[in-house]
């Protein structure tokens, strides 16, 4: 199992060329509407900005960004579909740039299963086997093997057709799998799935990885996914490498307010345009805090900063800001209350004890208690400080 | 209990389009169904009754033309067998050369699919002309009197049928298959024949029946390129057949061996039987690749 290096890696997507019996108007706006989208050069859309990375050996991954971040882009080139306009990429200190695809020895799960219609399950498992000419006597134990992990043996004579949308991953999965590749690229595979079909299959590919210790690489948009199965995340935005480290260490340490609120999104609260004195005094909510030297040097001249705090780090205590509930919502065993004080919206996650419902109502009065120990402090450019 | 009855219920505006459209259906069935039933009849005429001109019944039934088919059967047998043979392998090679010339122009990463595609777009609108491909055929490639003069002229490819099946991939095989497939180690000739193929059979049986009918019914390149009688298919053996009707017809019947000549030969009845005879394969044929065959007409015209 090599371990991948991606060096100073830029991708870039050509213009589309305008082309066909259309009039000239349409085509000017056709070109301008492609040269107004983000992230673009004279040359295209920018997919990918001088990414270095390194995947190690047996190492399980997730690629986290919004969509159009860039991240199937990397997998892509990782898996030799696509050529990077600039750098390079190494398996095992291996320069692979012209290695063609097949030659790699990488297998790859895509979203929308990509399986082959016209053959069975039985089949599609085998063919990375066949296509290397094994006898057929080896393929069988080695399909059934792999189809008994994943609780596919009472399927191996069906069509892909007949199959529901986790039984086709599952078979994508152990296609993957059967030829014992050095690296498996997963791209968002479980975004066509129920949330029950994910969680089944979340922990299946956990246990997997734990059995091969094959070097696998997850690209989802997804936070669950990510935080769930990452032993290490890489966090994109529009192409640009975000932040490199463990789940942990992205949650409570992000690196700047994109990767704050990416993660956690729907309970991060960010309070913006904080004036911070000269001696690095700054209120919130009627309460003074203070920078530390350190993050006074980080901030220089600038005079204001955003303060961001999780939902989950807030606390309802008998002290604190005075806020009234506009409502309430439940996710699993969170209670998720959105609050207003001071014209600024403030949302608080409490764990459920069987009567939260009850007690925070909508129009209640309430105080929050803010401990500054789970601040997140960033400068105008949204790095941290 | 009243049965209920299983009828779609259709709107107002709905209903009028649904019986126009069975008018226009109908008639145009008619249209076809027709001449063919003319045939039929024709060929079941006695010679004498059609002096008069066709008629839907027959005014004197006669199987003179088939009798007179069964006594040149040696003839026509060959004929028919060396059609069969010139179909089926036409076909096949047709078939084979079209899908894989359409396979890499379907390939976003062969690059110069563009300018191929060009090219093979330029054939369809312009080309050598007759006299050019003749001296070219039969002087460079010498198919004069051989079964490859039905095969290779115009022929085995057509641009029109390559654009058909390289739209068809694009439009119904996801590229991500091929990507999956690419990664799982195969090269392009697995992909194409385990992958591309199987899952194109719509589009392969609508060109492979366009190809055979075009092999099936090809007259023309028999009386450009063949002389000897015995490499005559069916086709050109009807042509030839009504040539000699013709001639029977224009010559100056004073010459009595002539005379009785046309005289004994059932000669409008035969030329109908022989059409008949030649039409029975497609017939045959046809209702079993109907399905498969609206599958592929209807290309690109749903998106899946």
């Amino acid at each position: 199992m090599p371990k991948i290096t991606l060096k100073d890696v830029t991708m870039i997507y050509p213009f589309q060329k305008v082309t066909g019996l259309i009039g000239r108007k349409q085509k000017q706006f056709i070109l301008k509407q492609q040269q107004d989208m983000p992230y673009t050069s004279n040359e295209g859309v920018i997919a990918l900005q001088h990414f270095d990375c390194t995947f190690e050996e047996g190492s399980f991954t997730v690629v986290l960004g919004p969509s159009g971040s860039g991240k199937s882009t990397l997998l892509r080139i990782i898996a030799g579909l696509e050529r990077p306009v600039l750098g390079e990429i190494y398996f095992d200190d291996v320069l692979f740039n012209d290695v063609q695809a097949q030659e790699r020895d990488v297998a790859m799960v895509f979203q929308n299963y990509s399986l082959y219609p016209n053959q069975t399950v039985y089949q599609n498992i085998a063919f990375p086997l066949e296509v290397k000419h094994i006898p057929r006597e080896e393929i069988e134990p080695e399909v059934k093997k792999i189809a008994e992990l994943l609780k596919l043996d009472e399927k191996l004579n069906k069509l892909p057709q007949e199959l529901s949308g986790g039984e086709k991953q599952r078979v994508v999965i152990a296609r993957s799998l059967i030829r014992k590749p050095s690296v498996i690229l997963f791209d968002e595979p479980f975004s066509n799935l129920d949330v029950l079909m994910r969680k089944e299959l979340r922990n299946e590919l956990k246990k997997i990885h734990e059995t091969y210790k094959t070097t696998f690489i997850y690209v989802t948009h997804d936070q669950y996914d990510a935080l769930f199965l990452a032993e290490r995340i890489v966090l994109l935005k529009d192409g640009i490498k975000q932040m490199d480290a463990t789940a942990a260490d992205v949650y409570n340490y992000p690196a700047n307010r994109f990767c704050a609120e990416f993660i956690g999104s729907s309970t991060f609260n960010t309070f913006e345009d904080i004036p911070v004195s000269k001696d690095g005094k700054y209120k919130l909510f009627g309460q003074t805090y203070e920078l530390t030297d350190k993050q006074q040097k980080q901030l220089g001249k600038e005079k204001c900063i955003d303060v961001g705090i999780r939902g989950t780090n807030l606390a309802i205590a008998d002290k604190g800001v005075d806020a009234i509930i506009e409502y309430t919502e439940m996710i699993e065993a969170d209670l998720i209350i959105h609050a207003k004080a001071d014209d600024q919206e403030i949302i608080i996650v409490e764990k459920m004890d069987g009567n939260n419902e009850m007690k925070y109502m909508r129009g209640q009065e309430i105080r929050i208690s803010f401990d500054p120990m789970y601040f997140h402090l960033f400068n105008k450019k949204g790095d941290r400080i | 209990m009243a049965k209920k009855k299983n009828k779609i219920q259709l709107m107002k505006g709905e209903a009028g389009f649904h019986y126009v459209s069975l008018v226009v259906m109908i008639l145009l069935m008619i249209f076809c169904i027709v001449p063919l039933i003319l045939m039929l009849t024709v060929s079941l005429s006695s010679e004498a009754s059609l002096v008069k001109g066709y008629r839907f019944i027959p005014a004197q039934w006669s199987l003179d033309a088939y009798f007179f088919m069964w006594a040149k059967r040696a003839t026509i047998l060959r004929a028919y067998g060396l059609t069969i043979v010139v179909t089926v392998i036409g076909t096949i090679i047709s078939l084979i050369m079209t899908s894989m010339f359409a396979y890499p122009l379907s390939r976003k990463d062969f690059k110069p699919r563009n300018v191929v595609a060009f090219i093979l777009f330029f054939t369809m609108l312009f080309n050598g002309g007759m006299v050019a491909s003749y001296m070219v055929w039969t002087r460079l490639f010498h198919i004069k009197d051989s079964l490859l003069a039905y095969l290779l002229p115009g022929s085995l490819m057509g641009g029109m049928n390559v654009l058909l099946v390289r739209n068809y991939f694009n439009a119904n095989i996801p590229y991500s298959i091929i990507e999956a497939a690419r990664l799982d180690g195969a090269n392009d000739w697995t992909i194409y024949s385990k992958i591309m193929v199987p899952l194109s059979k719509p589009i392969m049986i609508t060109i492979g029946l366009f190809s055979a009918l075009g092999y099936w019914n090809n007259w023309t390149a028999g009386i450009y390129y063949i002389n000897n009688p015995k490499l005559y298919t069916i086709q050109v053996y009807l042509k030839k057949l009504m040539d000699s009707i013709q001639f029977l017809k224009t010559t100056d019947l004073s010459n009595e061996a002539v005379l009785l000549a046309s005289r004994s030969l059932p000669t409008e009845s035969a030329r109908m039987a022989v059409a008949i005879i030649a039409l029975i394969p497609v017939l045959a044929v046809y209702p079993f690749i109907q399905k498969e065959l609206i599958k592929g007409m209807v290309v690109g015209g749903v998106k899946g």
